[in-house]
């Protein structure tokens, strides 16, 4: 039975008439944070439970010291569950000489389809010298890059990115978490409007009163992804910010999936029946 | 199945700086609550946080009078400087006046940069506060504490609030902006402490509600949105889609703060 989306959330029912894509997860535990859900069974369990399709995915520790580590989690999940994991490679740019191997070694052998940066957590710029390998081999496999982005950050506040999309057309470029504050969500809209290749992942900034209504209005449904950061956060929390906007149920599929998965190659098709409580 | 959803972080009122896209008005809380089907909350008024305890909460009973769905949550301060009757004399008017919830805002254990983010500048040390927590402790009402903001600042010191938990046992204690950040500490009071609670409106964490529920059983958590500041409709659906009991997810909706609202002493 076809339900509004909005009651779907109200009442806990599994997304199952909806092909739904989340660009933005992680896997592995976290120095800074306790995780209670964070390896791959876990996450499926819970895609399952709401509806979700399709998880991309990056590993905790390469945001964090050894990005092989991390990859490599990436990469068992992806042959655990093929049909519903795509993989993001993630380099800590500190390990320079290791960047071109470790990113042929997550397309070749991991099956990694697109590139996830972190400036923050490896506090080096997005536009720094480590992370030019990264948006060069991003820009020959023409594939998406998801970047960890924060208002005022000096290392990846959204404004950085209009440059960067500019230098890099072909790269289609995610700014994880929209800007992620007030004044990010403005800078990020800013340069999501001049750049045809920027997108915005909801994640987090979406948390605040009527963001994602001002998004819509400001940059066009179009631009707009779906991002759920698990298990750094919650998925049902992120959904939820979808679910109960005050949008029409036609926009809230572009964003839950319809927009995001064509950047990724991906065929809008649900993947999964999921569990109705 | 559909929840009895009861708030317990909403708020009205205009604040000194306002985020773009929040309001101020009841009827807009209402409407929310509507769109969201919330059926009641708590309601604190922003004047009595940025401006004056004593006028926002006289300004907050006028404006929920006949509104059965709001019910009032007073913000208190300590009352040696007579901005505020003393305690032992003004809670129990407050609960006669049906006033069954409270909120304190104490100085954050390091200075922040902006003059109003230092809030109601009092700390939480014995000589200012055993007064007015030993007040509420004797009545058994709920006291609300907002520990973090969304930038992940402490608002409060952890030892601040192990000592509101230890010396003062019948006084339940509602964490507010508590997050994953905070598990490693959360985790350790809720095995230490039979009095804490947390409001979920920005616990953001990934099967963090099953989890706690397995580790402390589900009287520990309410539901709340944040509203007008956050949307609430991820707390809803991470409540909604637990994988959870359903009594559980009803005990959170709404009937652990009735439970608590319903403990509340008229006399000590």
């Amino acid at each position: 039975m076809l339900h509004n989306i909005t009651e779907n959330g109200r009442l806990g029912e599994s997304l199952d008439d909806i092909f739904i894509f989340d660009c933005h997860g992680h896997i592995g535990p976290s120095f800074v944070h306790h995780l209670p859900g964070h390896d791959a069974t876990s996450m499926i369990r819970s895609m399952d439970r709401l509806g979700i399709d399709t998880l991309c995915l990056s590993g905790m520790a390469s945001i964090c010291g050894d990005h092989r580590v991390g990859n490599d989690l990436v990469g068992e999940a992806i042959e655990m569950f093929p049909d519903r994991y795509l993989g993001y490679a993630c380099i800590n740019p500190h390990y320079g000489k290791e960047t071109l191997d470790e990113l042929h070694r997550c397309f070749d052998v991991l099956k990694c389809k697109a590139v996830k940066i972190h400036p923050m957590f490896h506090a080096h710029p997005a536009d720094g010298p480590g992370y030019r390998p990264v948006w060069e081999f991003a820009t020959r496999k023409g594939c998406p890059l998801l970047t960890h982005t924060l208002g005022g950050d000096p290392t990846c506040s959204p404004k950085m990115f209009d440059a960067l999309a500019r230098d890099y057309p072909q790269v289609p470029i995610l700014l994880g978490h929209a800007g992620n504050n007030l004044a990010g969500v403005a800078e990020a809209v800013e340069v999501c409007r001049h750049r045809d290749n920027v997108f915005l992942d909801l994640n987090y900034a979406t948390i605040h009163y009527g963001v994602v209504e001002h998004l819509v209005d400001r940059v066009g449904v179009e631009k707009l992804v779906f991002g759920s950061d698990v298990s750094w956060n919650s998925l049902s929390y992120s959904l939820g910010m979808i679910l109960f906007a005050k949008l029409s149920d036609e926009n809230k599929e572009k964003i839950l999936g319809l927009n995001g998965a064509p950047l990724f190659d991906v065929t809008c098709e649900k993947r999964i029946q999921g569990n109705r409580p | 199945m559909s929840l009895r959803l009861f708030d317990c972080n909403a708020s009205i009122g205009r604040k000194i700086v306002p985020h773009p896209w929040e309001f101020s008005t009841l009827d807009r809380l209402i409407a929310e609550w509507d769109h969201l089907g919330i059926s009641e909350g708590l309601v604190y008024h922003s004047l009595a946080k940025e401006y004056s305890p004593a006028v926002g909460n006289s300004r907050l009973m006028d404006e929920i009078s006949g509104h059965n769905r709001l019910h009032p949550c007073w913000v208190l301060m300590p009352a040696y400087t007579d901005e505020l009757e003393r305690p032992h004399l003004l809670i129990p008017k407050m609960i006669a006046r049906g006033v069954r919830a409270a909120r304190i805002f104490p100085s954050p254990p390091v200075p922040l940069p902006e003059f109003t983010q230092q809030l109601h500048r009092f700390p939480l040390i014995p000589a200012v506060c055993d007064e007015l927590l030993g007040a509420l402790e004797q009545h058994k009402v709920p006291l609300f504490l907002e520990v973090m903001n969304f930038s992940s600042v402490l608002l409060v010191g952890w030892d601040s609030v192990q000592w509101i938990l230890s010396q003062f046992p019948g006084l339940p204690l509602i964490l507010s902006g508590v997050r994953h950040r905070d598990n490693r500490t959360l985790y350790a009071l809720l095995d230490h402490f039979e009095n804490v609670l947390i409001d979920i409106s920005l616990y953001t964490v990934h099967r963090g509600i099953e989890d706690i529920i397995s580790h402390f059983g589900p009287q520990k958590m309410l539901f709340g949105t944040g509203l007008p500041v956050y949307g609430g409709g991820g707390s809803l659906a991470q409540l909604t889609y637990a994988e959870i009991e359903e009594s559980h997810k009803q005990w959170i909706a709404a009937d652990n703060l009735l439970r608590l609202l319903q403990g509340v002493r008229s006399a000590p």
